[in-house]
């Protein structure tokens, strides 16, 4: 009984409730339950309500966007792509300042975790390593996609 | 967007900062606790999340923090304090011995000056000049406690300082992200980039200056107490802040351990000492230090540099000084990333 009161005063039950999310992400596979932390303390948490638009062609890229709750469309002209809870987009961002190539709604309310390469590169300066394993996701998601779409 | 609302929104943007600015100006009589108050949460905040990465809540990390806050604080007052204060009372009592070191060794120079060009001594200059150093000294001295008690009263010292560290360690970043989800998420996401960005090299840099003005103090401290000068605790401290002044602080250091040095000893070879010492705390300091904990450089030069602090203690005193550099430093990062959206969006 104390055990678990002192459990609740000193542990942070919502950034587990974080680690234990972005686990299951494909992009923070391998990566070790201490940063997995750490990306959880720099997520920007925005609800998007239904029809809200998110980002549109041509603008910035500067985040990754995680999907919590809800349900997001990505449009590029007439090709569109659904986005569940769990899935994410956005990713380009993580490697430099490039512009998206379509444009994201929310279709339903939408909680999703925003990660800024500002804050990524911050972490990844003092944390080589957990970089070096969010990279090499990168790449396999992005060889993947190649291998599938042409030729 | 268009190129008429993208002015509307560039004015906008300029007016804002104007008006923050104005704002500033005219309320800077109480600001000094504030920004000291935000200065060292600023610093205290990656303390806090590494805490926190290990699964710990917030309040624990703060816990920790004001805990060593606390003793650092009261080690700083039983400790240092009373030590400075001695050095300081030397200083004043042995202050009219220097004065007369001085006035011998300017005497020998102006009977020197005098032989060669006899013109000069019907002026008086020296006597002029040694009446003027001396009192500026001793007032500097005298004046240098009230000075700072009068930035910093007492009672922001004891309670409003560590009162406001202690709140925006707890609150952190939360209020500034509530205020921001108002934004419309169009501009969100470069608002925060922007933001971000400058956090992270600001961080950096700040963080950074500070171990480097501890590292600097610390070994003048030492390197003066192993030869034996005077004072070393008084010149160390004062190395060790004028350290954070970029081109001019190092020296500072240097010319008064010098002065004190050449004083006691009355040797040429304690010049050469000190010199050699602080050459290697510059050396240290620059190949060592300086590439473990700053890892990134503001890169501004050197004329842009002197103006920005002159400039800010003009207007905002002695704190200005010390926050200008890092000030000018963002406005410029801002302009610049400013100028290549406005680019970017032509292409």
């Amino acid at each position: 009984m104390i055990k678990k009161l002192l459990k609740f005063l000193f542990t942070d039950g919502i950034l587990k409730k974080d680690i234990a999310f972005l686990k299951k992400i494909v992009l923070f596979k391998n990566l070790s339950e201490k940063h997995l932390a750490k990306v959880a303390l720099i997520v920007f948490k925005k609800t998007y309500l239904a029809g809200e638009k998110i980002y549109e062609v041509h603008q910035e890229a500067n985040v990754v966007y995680i999907v919590k709750s809800g349900h997001v469309r990505l449009n590029a002209g007439s090709d569109g792509k659904f986005v569940e809870a769990g899935d994410f987009f956005g990713e380009i961002s993580l490697i430099g300042s490039y512009k998206h190539n379509c444009s994201a709604v929310a279709l339903k309310d939408s909680e999703l975790h925003l990660i800024y390469r500002a804050k990524f590169d911050d972490m990844f300066s003092s944390n080589g390593k957990a970089g070096l394993v969010i990279m090499k996701n990168l790449a396999l998601i992005f060889a993947k996609r190649l291998e599938y779409s042409e030729i | 967007m268009t190129e008429s609302s993208e002015n509307r929104v560039f004015v906008i943007i300029v007016m804002i900062f104007l008006a923050v600015g104005l704002f500033l100006y005219f309320a800077r009589g109480i600001l000094a606790p504030f920004i000291v108050a935000a200065f060292i949460a600023y610093l205290m905040s990656p303390l806090i999340v590494k805490i926190q990465s290990y699964g710990y809540r917030r309040w624990v990390g703060v816990a920790v923090i004001a805990f060593i806050l606390a003793v650092a604080l009261v080690a700083f007052l039983i400790i240092f304090i009373p030590l400075l204060i001695s050095e300081i009372e030397k200083f004043k009592s042995s202050s009219s011995d220097y004065y007369k070191y001085f006035l011998n060794y300017f005497g020998a120079i102006r009977a020197k000056i005098e032989m060669t060009i006899p013109a000069i001594k019907s002026y008086n200059i020296s006597s002029m000049v040694i009446e003027k150093i001396h009192s500026f000294i001793v007032s500097t001295v005298q004046q240098l406690p009230a000075y700072l008690m009068n930035i910093f009263s007492v009672f922001s010292i004891i309670v409003l300082i560590p009162m406001l560290v202690f709140f925006m360690l707890l609150g952190g970043d939360k209020s500034v992200n509530a205020a921001l989800n108002f934004l419309p998420s169009k501009y969100i996401e470069t608002v925060l980039s922007v933001v971000y960005e400058v956090d992270a090299v600001l961080g950096r840099f700040v963080r950074g200056q500070l171990i480097e003005a501890f590292f600097v103090g610390i070994a003048s401290v030492i390197f003066l107490s192993v030869l034996g000068v005077n004072f070393a605790l008084i010149i160390g401290t004062i190395a060790g802040f004028a350290n954070i002044i970029p081109y001019l602080g190092p020296f500072v250091g240097l010319v008064l351990a010098l002065a004190v040095g050449v004083v006691q000893f009355q040797t040429f070879a304690i010049a050469v000492k000190i010199t050699i010492v602080y050459a290697l705390i510059q050396f240290l300091d620059n190949n060592l230090v300086q590439p473990l904990v700053v890892g990134y450089k503001l890169n501004l030069g050197p004329v842009a540099m002197v103006f920005a602090m002159l400039s800010g203690g003009q207007i905002f005193g002695f704190l200005g000084m010390i926050f200008a550099v890092p000030v000018i430093a963002v406005i410029k990062m801002i302009f610049i990333m400013f100028i290549q959206k406005c680019n970017g969006a032509e292409v």
